[in-house]
């Protein structure tokens, strides 16, 4: 039996088919301005790329803030259950996860089974989310994907105190114009981004085994960090970012 | 449900949730003699203006455009409710011409209300309601009188009262108003401030704190006395009576009447029905293997405890209709939510209406709240002297204490009710919401380990940072429901 689960991100989309529970095609997108078209179209897509039909498909689960936005779903979820499913299935020992996305982040506690205990979401703006990333490392004129392995060469990471990203981006310029390293202030960057999601886990309630998913996941800058601020190794799953889509296929 | 008046009968149909659009449809099979009988004021007689009974279009086309948004239960007890409530601007403008007195009360939540309505033709009325307008009415207006005058984004929504009270044009000017300092939230406190410079008739009433009653503080979790009681230190209640007199010598003043305590014993025990009636109807509710009556509903009849919408008769009669409706519809079977529905409580009451009927719409059913207004449901005391039955009502409040004595409020509910989740919807920039939140939910996780949410909820028009605490709710409700099933 074939499942398919497709996870409508603010910045990307991504499907994953499940055959028994093994994954047997992945495939991420940008998701543009247009989620419906994209999520179809990476949809379309897994038939030509696998040769699988179309009938062969027993289920289809949405997820992502884009889930209502198609109609040939025949499930739709939100992010956390799926992360929470998703984690849990690559790891049962993870009790809590988090995960940065491109618009909002969220910390989801989970019991034993693997069922949501409690969640909690960053309260109203891009304020510890990837976008605040993207935004700064715009900024500084970084490519975001070179922003954690840029963190780890920081001596000295200076204090970002803003978390709106219009002020901390004024902060950055400030410090700058006063000569900071650039490696130091993405350092404070992904500092005041775990300190935000560091708050959330101690709002959920932090329970161990820790996990990282979603895109933000491949830094290793904010893997240190929360490390450092949970004191505790956190788990990163293989290909964190497919983690929602996974949940939902496993649906 | 069947209402029956001088042999005309309307029959309810279904329990549904409806939008405005059918509501006006069926409005169209209410028979005239309803619509004629069903009136405010009626101690007025029978006057052209004293109808209340109209379909939510009506006010829609009035100013309150979100009721198009949202969806209303379709008993005709609740069509009343809302005309009823939705009327009350109107209804405080007829009061005036008709010459009533008209005491407005701020921050004291449901306390001095019964004094005021035992002085003949003098009406009860809070200000701090209209912090509803701006949503119901999707206008910002008000925010921006009371920006002009001072109070901007960081007080929070309450900051509407200051707006309607410069304008006049919500409610007309007030014979008196009761401000209620002490122990009275600090936006509420700097809002009845700023109408005190716009050189009102003003009474300042002060609240003692509530503090910590140490011996007298009994476990309250599992107490069998009564669902919304608060335990206190006696000698407040002879600070409260003493501050109840100084009101009375100003209300004599504004009203030329002299002070009867026959008079409140007999308003007292009105308020009693009309609390005991909604307290009943909460409990059916709440109990029901389905649920009788929608949320949003709920909290309109919860906030009737207040003032009554001013009018206490009308009230009275209102709630009886809506009780005999619930118990009719939990009798014969019949709700507004599924079997399954996750049963949530409610903390602190939505600043926008239709995240209620969110909560439905996504699969839940409200078991409980704390609107801050739990003093208003429970029955005062029938002590010989009515201001000691009075005083021991205030001293009830649940925000005049610590928060740990507000969440026991909570942790009796969920016990009773066998809640499944709560919900906290923070009110932005309320001074009490920054720091109760936390705690109140850290309080009730060393009780219960059941998922709680809670957020910020936006100034009207923000669509975009509404949907994501849709996306919260939902996730809320599945969760729930997941739990369930496991």
């Amino acid at each position: 039996m074939i499942k398919a689960g497709i996870d409508i991100g603010s910045r990307t989309t991504k499907i994953i088919l499940l055959k028994d529970n093994k994954t047997i095609y992945r495939r991420i997108s940008a998701t543009g301005w247009k989620p419906g078209e994209t999520a179809e179209k990476i949809y379309n897509d897994s038939f030509i790329e696998t040769g699988i039909k179309k009938s062969e498909i027993a289920k289809i689960t949405l997820t992502g803030y884009g889930r209502v936005m198609i109609n040939f779903a025949d499930e739709v979820l939100t992010e956390i259950t799926c992360h929470a499913r998703g984690a849990f299935f690559e790891d049962s020992r993870i009790r809590t996860v988090i995960d940065i996305g491109g618009q909002d982040s969220k910390v989801i506690r989970i019991d034993p089974g693997g069922f949501v205990e409690d969640f909690a979401m960053n309260d109203r703006c891009a304020a510890g989310t990837g976008k605040f990333l993207e935004f700064l490392a715009h900024t500084l004129n970084i490519n975001v994907s070179e922003f954690g392995s840029l963190s780890l060469e920081s001596v000295s990471p200076e204090v970002i105190s803003s978390m709106c990203t219009v002020f901390a981006e004024s902060e950055i310029v400030s410090l700058l114009a006063e000569g900071a390293e650039t490696s130091d202030l993405v350092a404070g960057i992904h500092s005041a981004i775990s300190k935000r999601i560091s708050g959330l886990v101690d709002s959920v309630g932090f329970e161990d085994k820790v996990a990282l998913t979603g895109g933000v996941a491949l830094n290793p800058g904010i893997r240190n960090n929360l490390e450092e601020l949970l004191n505790t190794k956190i788990i990163i799953p293989e290909n964190p970012e497919f983690i929602g889509a996974l949940g939902a296929a496993l649906s | 449900m069947k209402t029956e008046l001088n042999d005309i009968v309307y029959k309810d149909p279904f329990p549904a949730r409806i939008g405005c659009t059918e509501w006006h449809n069926l409005f169209g099979n209410i028979p005239d003699e309803f619509i004629d009988h069903y009136r405010y004021y009626r101690h007025c007689g029978k006057n052209e203006w004293n109808t209340y009974l109209y379909p939510p279009t009506t006010f829609l086309i009035y100013g309150s455009r979100y009721l198009r948004k949202l969806k209303f239960d379709n008993s005709l007890a609740s069509l009343r409710l809302w005309g009823f409530m939705m009327n009350e601007s109107e209804r405080l403008f007829r009061a005036k011409q008709s010459g009533m007195k008209i005491i407005a009360n701020m921050g004291d939540l449901g306390a001095i209300p019964p004094l005021i309505f035992s002085f003949k033709d003098t009406i009860p009325f809070y200000p701090d309601c209209y912090w509803w307008t701006p949503f119901l009415n999707e206008s910002t207006v008000l925010f921006e009188e009371a920006e002009r005058l001072g109070i901007g984004e960081d007080c929070c929504f309450v900051r509407a009262a200051l707006g309607a009270y410069s304008k006049l044009a919500y409610f007309p000017e007030p014979d008196l108003g009761i401000v209620a300092t002490g122990a009275s939230c600090n936006d509420m406190n700097s809002v009845m401030q700023s109408i005190n410079r716009l050189d009102f008739n003003m009474h300042w009433f002060e609240i003692p704190h509530r503090r910590d009653p140490g011996i007298y503080d009994s476990d309250l979790k599992n107490n069998e006395r009564d669902l919304h009681r608060m335990d206190y230190q006696p000698h407040l209640k002879t600070f409260v009576i003493e501050e109840m007199h100084n009101l009375i010598s100003r209300l004599e003043e504004v009203t030329g009447q002299k002070y009867e305590p026959d008079a409140l014993v007999g308003t007292i025990k009105k308020i009693n029905k009309l609390r005991g009636l909604v307290y009943e109807i909460r409990d059916i509710a709440f109990s029901a293997v389905l649920c009788p009556i929608p949320a949003l509903e709920l909290m309109n009849l919860e906030f009737i405890t207040l003032s009554a919408y001013s009018d206490l008769d009308e009230a009275i009669d209102i709630a009886q209709h809506l009780k005999d409706t619930v118990r009719e519809r939990v009798k014969n079977g019949k709700g507004i939510s599924d079997n399954d529905a996750a049963r949530v409580i409610w903390i602190t009451p939505p600043a926008d209406p239709i995240l209620l009927n969110y909560l439905e719409d996504l699969g839940g059913r409200l078991v409980g709240t704390e609107f801050v207004i739990n003093q208003s449901l429970r029955l005062l005391d029938s002590n010989p002297d009515p201001l000691v039955s009075l005083s021991d009502g205030l001293l009830n409040a649940s925000l005049i204490g610590t928060t740990r004595s507000r969440t026991k409020l909570i942790l009796r509910q969920i016990e009773k009710y066998d809640a499944e989740g709560i919900i906290i919807s923070n009110i932005f920039a309320s001074s009490h919401c920054s720091f109760e939140t936390t705690l109140i939910k850290e309080f009730i996780r060393e009780n219960y380990n059941i998922p709680i949410l809670s957020f910020d909820v936006v100034a009207p028009g923000k669509k975009i940072q509404q949907s994501q605490i849709l996306n919260r709710m939902t996730a809320f409700i599945e969760t729930i429901k997941e739990k369930k099933r496991s």
